[in-house]
């Protein structure tokens, strides 16, 4: 330990002796490392954090598989109201499934109209989720119906912008359209979902609108009964697919449907254009510790005499290699730290980037895991860039002295 | 430890020669050498005659290309790079003509960096042993100065305190006085000179005879081998001629 703090303190000592060599290499570092943080955040944030909701891996999509014939390439397809109400009811695998689909409504009441993209519900919806709102209540299943159907859940952004975060608001009437609806509730700010959603309304089909089978405007969700998996939620739905073919070949042959997992098809745009990315800082990085790698180097023929007194002394190659790592590491260590200053910066960047690709209602920041992945990047960075120099250094003749 | 007037080191027919190109140098022919614990031995000879080899070999800087080496009875001529650092570090204190000081450490850094390759030795123990080798050379006052802070004198003698540190079996100087006036090389003559009187097993290389005269012995050398004062005078007297 105590080799440890000598062996620190005097690359310190080294750093602070040459601050264009200490500025360049920590510069170089930063950039790269600060790069990995900042793709590493998306990164985490989309692909690997799990969905903001209550056991989110039983959570799934169902999509419509449309005929190959009539449709050729498109895998996904979305569902018609009568099939979903036949998902619904024939299924024995989900607990929960919901449906919905966008509604714009023009919000009248203050100085300019505004445009609010909402979205009309079934009753389910939340309680497939697995959401609480922050204020009032969530939508009623008596009012899924027309007559009944005037009222709205406020997404938190909306409640902040265009009702400056009253909560005197709920309970109290909004217009729409020309009519009234009554806010029921205010969702919490960390639920986004779907991506468009300033509110929740019911959809409220009327019975004419619960029978159209050929017609395809909804997204389905569903969540998953405990102790059945995505493989046998499949097997479900293949079933009762080709049931419905069956007895509605006119709207039904040829379509099928497909089970995702919702996490994967939320992500499934996003996910190459992030591993790409991915790859592109790694490489970024890797070319920094080159760089870095060389500076050393030319700083190391400069240290040849040193390193050949230290061995000469009764230094061990082992302890030359670890001297020298320790002024990578510390460099690199450093270099992170700087990194990860500027790397919100860089996330700004790519989410402004990829704005359009990416789901709203996933958090994208720093947290621990970003600490300690950019930590376990700038360690090995330092051991990269600084393998070679130390070796060459520690198997330096000592016959020098 | 070895009783005095016991052989600490004993090298027998040894021999060093080195290749570049199709040359082939031979730096030591054959040599044989005895130095007893607390001896003070000094090697002389003409430019290129092989001593700095032969000190290199003895603090196990360099290796022989054939001949036995054993130091305190134990061969160590065929040791691995980390055996011989750690002989090195444990029984062999130096002292270089160019001091060899590292410039980014402190007088104390200097003394202590040899103490701190050692795994175990407790930092109370490492910094008592520090200060009293600085004391010894009388450069305690200077424990924070950096090298470039001190005449060639003082940073030969904190030289000396770091090869004392280590408490070694033998000290081994190569030129110590090469790069001093002669004020400052008499100085640390004199130093050398004290510490043999303690007890100190001294090995020294010089080419000035009026500092191998401080030495008990005087080893000569010539073309790689060891030979007698009058054959070293009679050779020398030859190649003049």
């Amino acid at each position: 330990m105590t080799a440890l703090f000598h062996d620190i303190r005097y690359a310190l000592r080294q750093l602070r002796k040459s601050p264009g060599f200490t500025a360049i290499a920590l510069l170089t570092l930063a950039l790269g490392i600060g790069a990995n943080t900042a793709i590493f955040s998306v990164v985490n944030g989309v692909l690997l954090r799990p969905l903001p909701f209550h056991d989110p891996a039983k959570l799934v999509r169902v999509w419509h598989v449309p005929p190959a014939k009539s449709f050729p390439g498109i895998t996904t397809f979305a569902v018609s109201a009568a099939n979903y109400l036949d998902w619904q009811n024939q299924n024995h695998v989900f607990e929960q499934m919901a449906i919905y689909t966008y509604r714009g409504f023009t919000l009248t009441g203050s100085a300019t109209p505004e445009q609010v993209d909402a979205c009309a519900v079934s009753p389910e919806f939340f309680q497939t989720l697995s959401v609480q709102p922050m204020l009032g209540r969530v939508l009623l299943p008596e009012e899924n119906q027309p007559a009944r159907s005037n009222v709205v859940v406020l997404s938190h952004r909306l409640w902040q912008e265009h009702f400056g975060s009253n909560p005197d608001v709920v309970g109290h009437d909004i217009t729409m359209n020309g009519q009234n609806f009554l806010v029921a509730g205010v969702m919490p700010p960390n639920f986004r979902f779907p991506d468009f959603a300033q509110m929740w309304t019911p959809m409220a089909w009327t019975d004419a609108q619960r029978a159209v089978r050929g017609e395809h405007h909804y997204l389905v969700i569903g969540r998953l009964k405990p102790g059945v998996d995505v493989a046998q939620a499949q097997a479900e739905m293949n079933t009762i697919s080709s049931r419905l073919e069956q007895l509605y070949p006119a709207d039904d042959k040829g379509w099928g449907a497909v089970v995702i997992p919702l996490h994967d098809d939320m992500v499934s745009d996003v996910r190459p254009a992030m591993l790409v990315l991915l790859g592109a800082v790694a490489c970024v990085l890797l070319i920094a510790c080159v760089n870095v790698a060389n500076l050393i180097l030319a700083k190391g023929f400069s240290r040849q005499k040193e390193i050949a007194i230290r061995t000469a002394l009764g230094a061990t190659s082992a302890r030359v290699l670890r001297q020298v790592l320790t002024e990578t590491v510390l460099l690199s260590l450093v270099g992170g730290a700087l990194g990860l200053a500027y790397a919100p910066f860089g996330v700004r960047l790519i989410k402004a980037f990829l704005a359009d690709k990416l789901p709203q209602s996933m958090d994208i920041g720093l947290d621990l895991k970003v600490l300690l992945f950019t930590a376990a990047v700038s360690l090995l960075t330092g051991i990269l860039a600084g393998i070679l120099p130390a070796l060459r250094l520690a198997c330096k003749n000592v016959s020098q002295t | 430890m070895t009783e005095a007037g016991q052989p600490l080191i004993q090298i027998s027919d040894m021999t060093k020669v080195f290749y570049t190109d199709e040359i082939e140098t031979h730096a030591l022919s054959g040599v044989h050498l005895s130095v007893s614990k607390g001896e003070y031995v000094a090697m002389s000879g003409p430019s290129g005659c092989g001593k700095s080899t032969l000190l290199s070999i003895i603090g196990l800087l360099d290796t022989p290309t054939a001949g036995r080496y054993l130091l305190n009875d134990k061969p160590v001529e065929n040791l691995d790079f980390g055996e011989r650092a750690r002989i090195r570090n444990q029984e062999i204190g130096f002292i270089f003509q160019s001091f060899n000081l590292i410039g980014d450490l402190t007088v104390y850094e200097n003394v202590e960096l040899p103490l701190t390759y050692r795994q175990r030795m407790p930092s109370a123990e490492r910094k008592t042993r520090v200060m009293e080798a600085l004391e010894r050379v009388g450069m305690a006052h200077r424990v924070r100065h950096y090298p470039s802070q001190l005449s060639g004198g003082q940073q030969q003698r904190v030289a000396v305190a770091r090869a004392l540190g280590g408490k070694p079996s033998i000290l081994l100087a190569d030129e110590p006085t090469g790069n001093l006036d002669s004020r400052n090389g008499e100085a640390v003559m004199e130093l050398l000179a004290d510490l043999h009187r303690d007890g100190a097993t001294i090995c020294m290389v010089t080419h000035d005879p009026r500092f191998a005269k401080h030495a008990q012995r005087e080893v000569h050398l010539f073309d790689g081998k060891v030979v007698a004062e009058e054959e070293l005078k009679k050779l020398m007297a030859e190649v003049q001629a």
